[in-house]
């Protein structure tokens, strides 16, 4: 579950921004609309706790973020939160399996050889598990970025314009990827973007107005 | 999954680049490991074997060669000296101890030593095989003698000239070989030792040969060096005199006496070895700075390496702490990256020092000779691969705590 209250943030240079309150219950899926320059990623960044010394309060499953000391904030964002980013980030010298065990290693969390299996195979990409990164298709990568986000089974996943860089037809195999792993995962979805072909498929929306 | 498979794969996913930062402290490490291994080994070589002797009496010339010839056998001879006077000397009540040398013979480049057992006892040699000379013409071999020459109990050899192997053969003798002495790892490994008679015997012409040098005379005083020459003997001669001084005080005064006689000089082993040393110092020093600006470079190439992918590599550090990764866990994914590269240098580096002294003792007779091994360590060696260590750590310093700094929000936001 993820509850906002009175937050703002303030970058040194520029006004600060104010977010609208919100609640997200478990399991539910959001799109989290706006502009560019509206705050979107900023928003993400201080409920995936990469962003602090907002004001306001950020609850994550009965946490408050803010309370959190910057090493239990790594260790809570480790294991509550998966992240998929517009790029994928993936740590190239890594294999694909090499990529997946980082995170559960980073975490602290055990992870076992048949989620390591049920995460490749349900994503279509369990052939590739010891293939090089840069082996791999843009859709392959995008793929092991999924799996990377979900392989703790975290209680929320992160996007942050996990589609714009993408043409239609993948656009769409993406977001229904997204939508099945994280109802198979039970974890709450939220989705920054501006991409208009995502509104059909995601209901419910929290909007910024700048 | 863990951070050493972490950092080795980044390390092998820029297989050139960390080869040749590891090839570079490899070989400033290597130049290090061989001049040490080397220096200790001579320096050990050195004190053995001029151990229990103080002062070496010879014939006028350079100090340095009547050590370099008369302790460790590389140099010839400064000339004779007559055995009258080496026995006046040695009857000085400064002197505890002193042992005549005749030196002159070599057999396959081996030098045959007239000397008695004091000789043997001063290495605490102790025997293999066989017996000690007793009657001339017998000797007892060193164990690199031995192994080397082929030489085995009551073999009979002829010895030549000089102490090179194109000498004059002295085909009218035979020495024959009644003991093999067990590795003291000095310089005795590498000499016959037999009586001074014997060497007198090999250079006697066939008129004199009949003259028997042990004229039994109840009435006669007999050397106290070469006890079957009388006292008087004014023809006899020795190569040089090892002596033990009785006191601290001989060690100002018996070189002032031995000097003043205008036939004879005194060199102190101490002292001519630190001459030495001091003339070859300069050449090892130049190595030495050779090495250590290998190490400079590495360590300058291993610091550019780590901070060029510090920002290549941005990306991924935001994405690890995205994944719950700290920012100390960061730090020492860094610092052990650098350290790993020193650690795998500086040991490729200590094993191609030893290897290649292994390879060099087992190819050149002469490292054989002197006892040079490469399977030898020493507690040095630690303090090299802790340094280098410690470089390491210090390359990847100024990276880490940048590392540390690096703010993921705005990374992975691509600003």
């Amino acid at each position: 579950m993820v509850s906002v209250s009175g937050l703002s943030y303030k970058f040194s240079a520029a006004p600060g921004i104010s977010f609208p309150d919100f609640t997200v219950k478990s399991g539910e899926h959001f799109l989290l609309l706006g502009e560019s320059g509206s705050g979107k990623t900023t928003l993400l960044h201080m409920l995936g706790g990469l962003l602090r010394n907002y004001s306001g309060s950020i609850r994550i499953n009965d946490v408050a973020l803010e309370t959190l000391n910057e090493h239990r904030l790594d260790k809570f964002r480790g294991q509550n939160i998966g992240f998929i980013f517009q790029r994928n980030h993936l740590i190239s010298a890594l294999t694909v399996e090499q990529n997946l065990l980082m995170h559960s290693y980073l975490a602290a969390l055990p992870l076992h050889a048949e989620r390591m299996e049920e995460v490749l195979r349900s994503l279509g990409i369990a052939d590739k598990r010891k293939s090089n990164i840069s082996h791999l298709s843009q859709g392959q990568a995008q793929r092991v970025a999924i799996a990377r986000a979900v392989i703790n089974k975290p209680s929320i996943i992160f996007a942050d314009e996990p589609t714009s860089a993408l043409d239609d037809r993948h656009c769409d195999n993406v977001i229904s990827l997204l939508i099945d792993v994280a109802n198979k995962n039970q974890s709450t979805l939220l989705i920054a973007t501006h991409d208009q072909r995502l509104k059909d498929r995601i209901e419910r929306k929290i909007i910024l107005t700048h | 999954m863990n951070l050493f498979i972490l950092v080795w794969s980044y390390l092998k996913a820029r297989p050139l680049n960390t080869a040749i930062n590891i090839v570079l402290l490899a070989l400033g490490i290597a130049v290090i490991t061989i001049l040490l291994l080397f220096k200790n080994q001579l320096d050990q070589k050195i004190n053995e074997n001029s151990k229990g002797i103080d002062l070496v009496i010879g014939a006028k010339g350079s100090p340095l060669q009547l050590i370099l010839c008369n302790i460790f056998h590389v140099d010839f001879p400064t000339g004779n000296i007559k055995l009258k006077e080496a026995d006046r000397i040695s009857k000085n009540r400064l002197i505890k101890a002193a042992i005549p040398l005749a030196l002159g013979d070599s057999y396959n480049s081996y030098r045959i030593i007239g000397t008695n057992i004091r000789y043997a006892e001063l290495y605490q040699a102790q025997l293999a095989q066989g017996i000690w000379w007793k009657n001339n013409l017998e000797v007892t071999v060193g164990a690199n003698v031995a192994l080397l020459a082929r030489l085995q109990l009551d073999d009979k050899f002829t010895s030549a000239h000089g102490l090179t192997q194109e000498g004059h053969a002295h085909i009218e003798h035979q020495y024959v070989v009644k003991g093999i002495m067990r590795k003291t790892n000095t310089v005795l490994d590498n000499l016959i030792l037999t009586n001074v008679e014997s060497i007198w015997e090999m250079h006697e012409t066939s008129a004199d040969s009949v003259a028997p040098y042990n004229v039994k005379d109840s009435a006669t005083l007999f050397s106290s060096l070469v006890p079957s020459v009388a006292a008087d003997d004014s023809v006899k001669e020795i190569t040089s005199l090892l002596v033990k001084y009785r006191s601290p005080m001989a060690a100002v005064q018996l070189p002032r006496i031995v000097n003043a006689q205008s036939s004879l000089q005194a060199a102190s082993p101490a002292f001519e070895t630190a001459r030495l040393f001091s003339i070859l110092g300069v050449g090892v020093d130049v190595i030495m700075a050779f090495a250590y600006v290998l190490i400079l470079i590495s360590a300058l190439s291993i610091f550019i390496a780590l901070y060029n992918s510090l920002k290549e590599r941005r990306y991924d550090m935001a994405v690890m702490r995205s994944m719950g990764a700290s920012r100390s866990k960061l730090v020492v994914s860094l610092l052990t990256e650098g350290g790993l590269l020193t650690l795998l240098g500086c040991l490729i580096g200590l094993l191609l020092g030893h290897g290649v002294l292994m390879i060099l003792s087992s190819v050149v007779e002469q490292t054989q000779k002197a006892g040079i091994t490469g399977i030898i360590f020493y507690s040095e060696e630690w303090i090299i691969l802790g340094g280098s260590l410690l470089l390491g750590l210090l390359c990847a310093l100024i990276p880490a705590v940048q590392a540390y700094r690096t703010d993921i929000s705005s990374v992975l936001a691509g600003n």
